[in-house]
């Protein structure tokens, strides 16, 4: 028997269709999730070389990150990697928790980072260029050491040997008590000292000689409202250490390229952007010295650390 | 395709489907459009959002990423919980190692498809989430990512309910729109279904069915001309009918199984059947059985080949059957006409029995005549040779007295005319004057009698040259007269040119006999080219119907001329021998020459007839 298609059977079964369409609308779709592995896509060992917060992280990396990618690109079997800190306490605290591999600490924290099995490969700079120095705007009618007295003064960091401990030890020598004479402010980088005394929350702002060349480059209208009072004689230079579970071939591809730093262009280039003059042959007893200050300076102003 | 019948088999169904489909068509595209448009706003919108977290998150990580400051991103990633459908925030060093995650167990694991460029990028964009990493940059230097995961649950859920009420809409639309194309369909083809009710009823038979009024719109009009249609086919039906009917031939269509289909009043008449004894009923029972095979071999050859129509007697001599088995001889022509399909063949049949019948009966009537015919000739023949016999041997007897008469009537008027007195002398030149003229008469009619039995000669005659030879010799027997000819140059005919010289000779002869006594004579010859009817011209033959009021297309030649002239009253006579109009004292003759001439112009086929007035000349034509 024929059976008849009626019309009404045909709109039935169409909105039939239309509502199973409808029904499928509201199902949703798990969204994707990244994807998540427990190796690194690059297997080449990462070796990570930690700096002292002489500058902000953004200024520590156009310093530094050119000496970073020359060693990657000299040393194939090693990667390294360049990582700043937020301020001294932070970088004393990896270090002392020995996560970096490498670090460039100033010469208090190379002398710290000796407890904890860090070794002295090199100094980076030449020794009588480690001095601090006292930055006060041109107005300020400031011109000896005893004018601070019951101003503030601005340091990076109480750890900091050129820009803090070797500069109190000047006042010291100067005459002013640097505990009670003094407000001492400990704004966490050496920019950060500087802008201080540029905006004039202190009478005065301690650095030392890289990161104040550095500013004077970056901010020169800034640089031109200040001017150093004083410097401090020098002590010794910073170092570039290396933990001592280090494989010792690439302890020594590192030693051997940053001695040599200063024999290209190219490496003249980037020592002259980490404003420093060259790297040199250095080992731990070099620092010998710098323990023998800081005992003194502790004896006679200030414990470095307040533990 | 049963299904497309479903579709297309009515208008109604046609318009209710092609409206739901055009709702449906533009409700789906509109749906459809209003969907992906707000799917791309919203995506868009998700991945503007991911993208600038991505890059707020890089920007203000890219100090800690460098200082791996894990605490700080940490810090950082889970504040960025507080985002809505935040699926996960990550920060990453520049080898993709998970620095900090706001799934703290993602911590220290690696994601694997880091951008090789530094730059925004959207891993994902799709209706589920949208993945953006941005790098962390210091001193144009990438210290690691930030990766942001946005969910697009509420907004599928948004889109779900767009499309989902886009649907109802469109599905309300088109159950609306169906509803109305219903009511529409049902309105608009009301009036064809009526129209075709009515087609339906006029197919079944009930040809005085008729559309009612449906009003004035498209579809009334079409009902109007669909009536006059009706009208006019009824009206073209009743004439084919009465044609059919009242043609003399039987007229009978058959389809191709040779079927009478139809079967009018006069194959009833000619057969003997009646049409409903007929209608339905095989050809063959028209058709002497011994001759039913060829004619459906016929048929079946004249429906394969390709003319549409056929002499059936050009094959061969029919016949048809008729009730009572009797067989009659048949003229027919068949056509053929295809309709659907199918074949339908007319025969147009005649009754051919009182023709033959007819036609035999002349051929006996032909053969008796042809035979009596022949018997009157030869009597015709042997009659005239003994008419001719006599009329020679008594024009040649009388012609030996005659001399003898003259002769010696001569001989008195010589020898004895001292014996004789004037009146003597008188008498003696009347008898010779007597007998010179019966010799001449004599001459005429054996002339007359030559004419009528000399075989022809047909050829090309200069009649122009003749006529010119004959007044050459007229003129030379009378020197001294003066007659202005004028004979037309170039005139031609066909002919005896013996017996046309002896037809001019007798006809100039005459015109310079009868000027003789007219000053300044005129005789003319030439030639009218078209017929001279409305001179009332005088037939040769009065009262004979060949010739009487019939018009001449053939030239005809004349001789005129402006001398005595005669009474028209006496026309009849022109012709006649022996007949004469002037007195002989007037004009000699015999009166023996027109007859000859006439004789002459029969012998050619032509005629003659003259007109004319007494002392105005007359004019003679004649035509070959």
């Amino acid at each position: 028997m024929k059976k008849r298609i009626t019309p009404a059977f045909a709109l039935l079964t169409a909105f039939g269709v239309a509502a199973l369409f409808l029904s499928a609308c509201g199902k949703e779709a798990a969204p994707p999730a990244p994807k998540y592995t427990d190796a690194p896509a690059v297997k080449t060992r990462v070796y990570r070389l930690a700096i002292h917060p002489l500058h902000n992280p953004e200024k520590l990396v156009r310093a530094y990150q050119p000496l970073i990618d020359h060693l990657n690109q000299q040393i194939a079997d090693a990667r390294f990697s360049l990582e700043a800190s937020r301020d001294y306490d932070e970088y004393e605290r990896k270090f002392r928790a020995r996560t970096p591999d490498l670090l460039l600490p100033n010469p208090w924290q190379t002398i710290e980072a000796m407890k904890v099995g860090y070794e002295v490969i090199a100094m980076a700079g030449e020794p009588g260029d480690f001095k601090g120095i006292f930055l006060v705007r041109r107005d300020s009618g400031i011109s000896k050491p005893a004018d601070l007295k019951g101003k503030a003064v601005a340091y990076p960091s109480p750890t900091a040997l050129a820009a803090c401990i070797m500069p109190q030890w000047f006042l010291h020598q100067h005459g002013v008590n640097v505990n009670r004479a003094i407000e001492n402010r400990y704004v966490g980088s050496q920019e950060s000292a500087i802008m201080n005394v540029y905006l004039k929350q202190v009478a005065v702002g301690v650095t030392w000689l890289p990161p104040w060349r550095q500013f004077q480059k970056d901010h020169p209208q800034e640089a031109a409202q200040l001017k150093v009072a004083w410097e401090t004689p020098p002590l010794i230079s910073n170092s570039l250490m290396v933990r001592d579970d280090l494989p010792p071939k690439v302890r020594a591809r590192l030693r051997a390229e940053l001695l040599k730093l200063n024999d290209s262009e190219q490496g003249r280039r980037i020592l002259a952007g980490m404003e420093t003059a060259r790297f040199l042959p250095a080992t731990d007893a070099d620092y010998a010295m710098v323990r023998e200050f800081v005992a003194r300076f502790e004896a006679q102003v200030r414990p470095v650390e307040n533990k | 395709m049963r299904l497309r019948e479903f579709f297309s088999g009515s208008l109604r169904r046609q318009l209710i489907f092609g409206v739901a489909a055009v709702h449906a068509v533009m409700m789906t595209l509109f749906v459809w459009d209003l969907t992906i448009r707000q799917q791309d706003m919203l995506l868009d919108h998700q991945s503007e959002q991911a993208q600038t977290l991505a890059q707020t998150m890089a920007t203000s990580a890219a100090g800690w990423l460098a200082a791996r400051d894990i605490a700080g991103l940490q810090e950082l990633a889970e504040a960025q919980r507080r985002y809505p459908q935040l699926v996960f925030a990550m920060l990453l060093d520049p080898d993709g190692k998970v620095l900090a995650h706001t799934d703290r167990t993602r911590q220290g694991q690696y994601v694997q498809n880091i951008p090789q460029v530094a730059k925004l990028t959207l891993l994902v964009h799709g209706s589920a989430l949208v993945d953006a990493i941005a790098p962390a940059m210091l001193a144009d230097h990438t210290v690691g990512w930030a990766r942001v995961g946005i969910g697009q649950q509420e907004a599928s859920k948004k889109l779900a309910a767009i499309t989902r009420n886009g649907i109802l809409y469109a599905l309300a639309a088109m159950a609306i729109g169906s509803i109305l194309a219903l009511f529409m369909a049902n309105r608009l083809t009301r009036k064809l279904y009526v129209m075709r009710r009515v087609s339906d009823t006029v197919r079944a038979g009930h040809q005085e069915a008729r559309v009612p009024d449906l009003g004035d719109d498209e579809a009334g009009q079409l009902a109007r001309d669909f009536n006059a249609m009706l009208n006019a086919l009824s009206s073209s039906e009743k004439r084919f009918t009465n044609i059919v009917n009242l043609a003399a031939d039987a007229i009978i269509s058959v389809n191709e199984e040779q079927r009478i289909l139809i079967f009018n009043q006069s194959a009833e008449r000619i057969f003997g059947y009646t049409s409903a004894e007929m209608l339905g009923q095989p050809l063959d029972r028209l058709l002497p059985a011994h001759l039913a095979g060829a004619h459906r071999a016929h048929v079946r050859s004249f429906a394969a080949e390709p003319e549409t129509a056929r002499d059936v007697n050009r094959r061969a001599e029919i016949h048809g059957r008729r009730k009572d088995g009797t067989e009659f001889p048949a003229e027919a022509n068949i056509s053929k006409v295809k309709e659907n399909g199918n074949i339908q063949f007319t025969v147009f049949l005649r009754d051919i029995s009182a023709r033959k019948q007819a036609e035999e009966e002349i051929r006996q009537l032909n053969v008796n005549l042809e035979r009596r015919v022949l018997e009157r000739t030869i009597e015709l023949h042997a009659a005239n040779q003994e008419l001719e016999a006599f009329s020679y041997s008594v024009s040649h007897d009388l012609r030996a007295p005659l001399r003898s008469i003259d002769g010696f009537s001569q001989a008195v008027l010589e020898d004895y005319a001292d014996k004789l007195d004037d009146q003597g002398k008188d008498y003696l030149g009347r008898v010779r004057g007597a007998t010179q003229r019966m010799g001449h008469l004599i001459d005429d009619m054996l002339a007359l009698s030559r004419v009528t039995r000399a075989e022809m000669r047909r050829e090309t005659v200069d009649l122009s040259a003749l006529a010119a030879d004959v007044f050459a010799e007229l003129q030379k027997g009378e020197p001294l007269r003066r007659v202005d000819w004028h004979i037309e140059s170039g005139l031609a005919a066909e002919g005896d040119a013996r017996l046309l010289r002896v037809a001019l000779v007798n006809m100039l002869g005459n015109a310079w006999k009868f000027t003789s006594k007219t000053a300044n004579a005129k005789i003319e010859f030439g030639a009218a080219s078209a017929p001279d009817t409305g001179n009332a011209p005088i037939p040769d033959t009065p009262g004979t119907p060949e010739t009487q009021g019939a018009p001449d297309f053939a030239p005809s030649f004349f001789v005129r001329d402006n001398g005595a002239g005669y009474d028209m009253s006496y026309a009849d006579k022109l012709f006649g021998a022996f007949q004469r109009l002037h007195l002989l004292s007037d004009f000699p003759g015999t009166g023996i020459g027109l007859a000859t001439v006439q004789r002459i112009i029969h012998r050619h086929g032509g005629r003659v007839w003259a007109e004319g007035a007494v002392g105005k000349g007359a004019t003679f034509y004649f035509n070959l």
